[in-house]
């Protein structure tokens, strides 16, 4: 591992990060009537970044060929942890959550696109704040289009395996050129669904920080919104348009140029994306009939509709905004809707969870165990599509899948000896390793992480970083392998 | 799939199942004077037994068995529908007698027993008296050693064995070499299966088990079954009896081939294996969490032998998925309540009579996991997984990740459906994963001091496919249901 190499990299980064933490400044242009402390505390914060980043890459050097893929999943993990000690400096700073830990918590749940919250009520931060707590989601959300696109499938550790084919393996020279060329096509789409998601809520009658903020929890599928009660006080209009942009945030983007070029058919014959969209159908229709019987629907039809839909898709989306308290709901959707998040959205997108193609790759690698019982002698390939994957492929994509599993239980357990019980542990951890936000019971959808230890907060919060990184970036750093030069 | 030689096999064990079922009658000259005793439970044995003798003579008659047609899908053809067909022949005595009025609830009981699962629709098993309690025992010894045979002898033969420690030593899929080899190594199995039974049913007499309880709970616990002839389970036993039980039920837990070469004089080699150093090691761990949780939230109103005792007891009877209960666990606190489900996930060794995933598999799938981490690092690098030095074939690598991901889709797909049924999340949970797992009494409302009579027949149906599954270990009913099954 060439240390030198990988801070570097990093400092360039957090200079960056000061650039992006000095943004909110521009309220201060258009509202005289704000805090002199606040200004001060992003000043402080955008200096600490930038006199870091400066720090950094003059005190070490890049060797284009010491960056190898030790260095480049060091790289990644870091970041994100840096990005988060630095953005939590604004809520520190200012006073407006006291406890470092909890502003991490809040910062790290925004970079990863999760949406746990400690916060009560997040009305109360002045409007800055709140731009940048949006912020962190967006900027993680474009960090993950380049991560889960471009460079991890160029490690040999991404979801995306529709892309992997045209990635080169893992050689650096010819690594960082592609990831420009195809996350610049992707950033294009990411910023095109944001500043239409922007224009159509402030048709629906948001104001300007309401729909800027909405628009950036949701193509990133963060899920922080502005009031108490997510968007349940929103008007059914708004709810309508940002659940069509959680669908599309939830879609790979790869699908999404398809579309937008013409080439429907190609979207369409996506394996991927034919079982998102049934699932998200199918899911919304067992809602809507379980709370049908079970309470039938008083404020009719179209409100069950959309307070079904709604739930489905943010929960699969790993988006995590709330307009029905599904807690509420019979018991027996509860477990349906854990498995709604444990499944995710599609790869290439910047929701979290499993995704749908692993799993579809995952029961077809399981199938074929059974086919080759009867055949012992025959080679069967698990294709998606028309395409055959190869076995490294699957196997990496099953141990995904037996990490997950495993991550769930371990950490459930451990927030279970920490004193959580059972529904709140298992949603908890469910919901921070897919990336969501919001579980079940204590984390519920009308509650917050502010009541969790602190121990326990850092256990959700490596959750977070484990599911965003989609287990191998981290896990690699604990490979001795990985430390020898 | 030559249906035919399925059915002429399918016959022929029939006439054994009706031998068997004439075994329970010997109990009844001892019932002579019990005024509870079902009136017609003789005439049920003997129409029971009847039947299945009929159904196999009939079957063997008119069916043929063509030696060259009999291959892969015919095995699993066989044991599948062997376990369907003895679990509704096992049902007859239940029902006819009018020990268990309803249909389902007697398949229930008699499939539970069968799989060695142990989990049961009665709220007091002593009410049925003598025979049927004899018989309810003897279908979990019944079970347990065609599970022996099954899991050591006939699956590896098939190619969808976990016992990979042994699978080296069973040649390949070839077809005429099969029926010896299995004869062989089910004989030896057997001794040891027959072995352990009579020395534990010695070590409950000598303990101060009457010997028909003895006998009984011999036959559950060797069969990691977990039916006892008590409301209570073992819990009015002495505590002699349950330490008895404790250790009776780890040895049934351990890999028979290993406990063979102990009964041999090389004792030395079950602690060199890896498996049972793992299981072992879960054995001790989980006993440590538990008792000293249990011991602290006593106050002292708990000595150190009972809290110990309920510790151990609990914690080998559901990892070795046999299901006894000496304490009410479903009371402990919620972490501990976890800890019995994870302990349900994860069974005992590989080639022993106990359901769940076990450990070895637990070792395969978490090296595999951890094989793709380190080739992230060395992209072109050739990683084995490993276990005591010897390397794992791909393919059994390969079908225990595809196990894992059976298991773990049956088990969210069970509780969901039982979940949509009405049955309570913990219930619903709980219930699939102790009947995929073969293990008895689950948590909640379904915990040790309670039973299954108040699921829904549905729910029950599903239970009943879940034992069904997990004792079969998926593949051999999944493969049936593949087209490639029934061409020709």
């Amino acid at each position: 591992m060439n240390l030198g190499a990988v801070l570097y990299v990093l400092g360039r980064l957090c200079m960056i990060m000061a650039v992006l933490v000095a943004v909110p400044m521009l309220f201060w242009f258009s509202d005289a009537g704000l805090s002199d402390d606040l200004l001060d505390s992003f000043v402080v914060s955008a200096a600490v970044s930038l006199g870091l980043g400066m720090l950094l890459t003059l005190s070490f050097e890049m060797e284009q060929d010491a960056f190898g893929v030790g260095e480049a999943f060091a790289t990644v993990t870091a970041s994100w942890i840096v990005f988060t000690l630095l953005g939590a400096l604004p809520f520190v700073i200012s006073g407006h959550i006291g406890s470092p830990l909890d502003a991490c918590f809040e910062v790290l749940s925004g970079f990863t696109t999760t949406g746990a919250s400690i916060l009560p009520d997040p009305s109360i931060l002045p409007d800055p704040l709140l731009l940048w707590r949006a912020m962190t989601q967006w900027i993680g959300g474009m960090g993950i289009v380049a991560l889960s696109v471009a460079v991890l499938p160029a490690l040999g550790a991404g979801g995306n395996f529709l892309f992997q084919a045209e990635v080169p393996g893992p050689e650096s020279e010819k690594l960082r050129p592609r990831i420009s060329s195809t996350a610049k096509l992707l950033w294009v789409i990411y910023v095109l669904l944001t500043v239409t998601q922007f224009g159509a809520l402030r048709l629906a009658g948001m104001d300007n920080l309401d729909a800027l903020c909405h628009t950036f929890a949701t193509v990133a599928t963060g899920g922080f919104g502005t009031q108490a009660d997510s968007l349940t006080s929103f008007s059914p209009a708004v709810q309508w348009i940002v659940l069509v942009f959680m669908v599309l945030a939830g879609a790979n983007f790869v699908m999404l140029l398809h579309i937008l070029r013409g080439r429907f058919a190609r979207a369409a014959g996506n394996i991927e994306l034919r079982v998102y969209v049934a699932i998200i159908i199918g899911a919304t229709v067992l809602c809507a009939t379980a709370v049908y019987r079970d309470g039938g629907a008083p404020d009719g039809a179209e409100t069950l509709v959309r307070e079904t839909a709604f739930t489905t898709v943010s929960l699969l989306t790993s988006t995590g905004f709330v307009t029905a308290d599904y807690q509420l709901w019979p018991d027996g959707l509860h477990g349906f809707l854990l498995l709604l998040m444990i499944c995710g959205a599609c790869a290439g997108s910047t929701g979290g969870g499993a995704k749908v193609i692993r799993l579809i790759v995952t029961v077809k690698a399981g199938f074929r165990e059974v086919r080759r019982l009867l055949r012992p002698r025959a080679i069967f390939v698990v294709k998606v599509g028309a395409r055959p994957l190869s076995d490294q492929l699957v196997f990496k994509t099953a141990g995904f899948f037996v990490l997950y599993v495993l991550s769930t239980v371990v950490f459930t357990m451990v927030l279970l000896a920490l004193g959580s019980n059972g529904p709140t542990s298992l949603s908890a951890v469910i919901a921070c390793l897919s990336n969501i936000g919001p579980g079940l019971d204590a984390v519920g959808p009308t509650s917050n992480y502010a009541a969790f230890d602190p121990l326990s907060k850092l256990v959700l919060m490596f959750c977070m970083l484990l599911g965003r990184l989609e287990f191998y970036s981290v896990l690699v750093l604990l490979v001795p392998l990985a430390w020898r030069r | 799939m030559s249906v035919s030689s399925v059915l002429h096999v399918l016959g022929r064990l029939c006439l054994v199942f009706a031998g068997l079922l004439m075994l329970p009658l010997l109990a009844l000259p001892f019932e002579a004077d019990n005024p509870g005793l079902f009136a017609g439970v003789g005439q049920a044995f003997v129409f029971s037994a009847g039947i299945a003798g009929g159904l196999g003579l009939l079957l063997m008659a008119v069916f043929r068995k063509n030696v060259d047609e009999f291959d892969f899908e015919e095995g699993f053809a066989v044991v599948t529908f062997s376990w369907l067909l003895f679990m509704l022949l096992g049902a007859l005595p239940y029902w006819l007698s009018g020990a268990i009025p309803a249909v389902l609830d007697a398949c229930f009981e008699s499939l539970s027993g069968l799989s060695t699962t142990g989990a049961s629709i009665l709220s007091d098993p002593a009410a049925l008296g003598g025979p049927l309690l004899l018989w309810r025992a003897l279908t979990h010894w019944v079970g347990g050693m065609g599970v022996v045979v099954l899991s050591i002898a006939v699956l590896p033969a098939l190619g969808a064995g976990g016992n990979f420690l042994f699978q080296a030593e069973t040649s390949g899929p070839g077809n005429e070499k099969l029926m010896p080899r299995i004869r062989d190594v089910a004989k030896l199995l057997w001794a040891v299966y027959a072995g352990l039974t009579l020395a534990s049913f010695l070590a409950y007499w000598a303990a101060g088990m009457g010997a028909f309880d003895a006998l009984c709970h011999a036959f559950a616990t060797v069969a990691t079954g977990g039916f006892g002839t008590r409301a209570d389970s073992m819990a009015s036993f002495g505590p002699v009896v349950q330490w008895v039980a404790v250790v009776f039920m780890l040895l049934a837990g351990l890999n028979y081939i290993l406990l063979y070469r102990a009964m041999l004089g090389r004792p030395a080699d079950l602690l060199r294996s890896t498996e049972a150093r793992v299981f072992l090691l879960i054995l001790v761990v989980a006993s440590a969490l538990c008792f000293s949780v249990l011991y602290q939230d006593s106050d002292g109103s708990l000595a150190v032998e009972p809290a110990l005792r309920g510790a151990v007891f609990s914690v080998v009877s559901i990892c070795s998925t046999t299901g006894f209960s000496s304490v009410d666990f479903g009371v402990w606190p919620a972490s501990l309540q976890v800890v019995i489900l994870a302990l349900m996930l994860s069974g005992a060794c590989a080639g022993s009579t106990s359901g769940a995933a076990k450990v070895s598999r637990h070792l395969i799938w978490g090296k595999a996991a951890w094989r793709e981490v380190r080739r992230l690092l060395r992209p072109t690098g050739v990683f084995t997984v490993r276990i005591e030095g010897r390397q794992i074939a791909e393919p059994v690598v390969n079908r225990s990740v595809a196990y894992f991901v059976f298991y773990v889709g049956a088990a969210c797909f069970g509780t969901l459906l039982l979940a949509l049924l009405g049955v309570g999340g913990l219930e619903s949970v709980s219930s699939i994963i102790t009947c995929l797992s073969g293990v008895g009494p689950g948590l909640g409302s379904l915990g040790p001091t309670h039973n299954y009579a108040d699921v829904p027949a549905t729910g029950k149906t599903l239970l009943m496919g879940a034992m069904l599954l997990g004792r079969l270990e998926f593949f051999a009913v999944f493969a049936l249901l593949s087209p490639l099954a029934w061409r020709r």
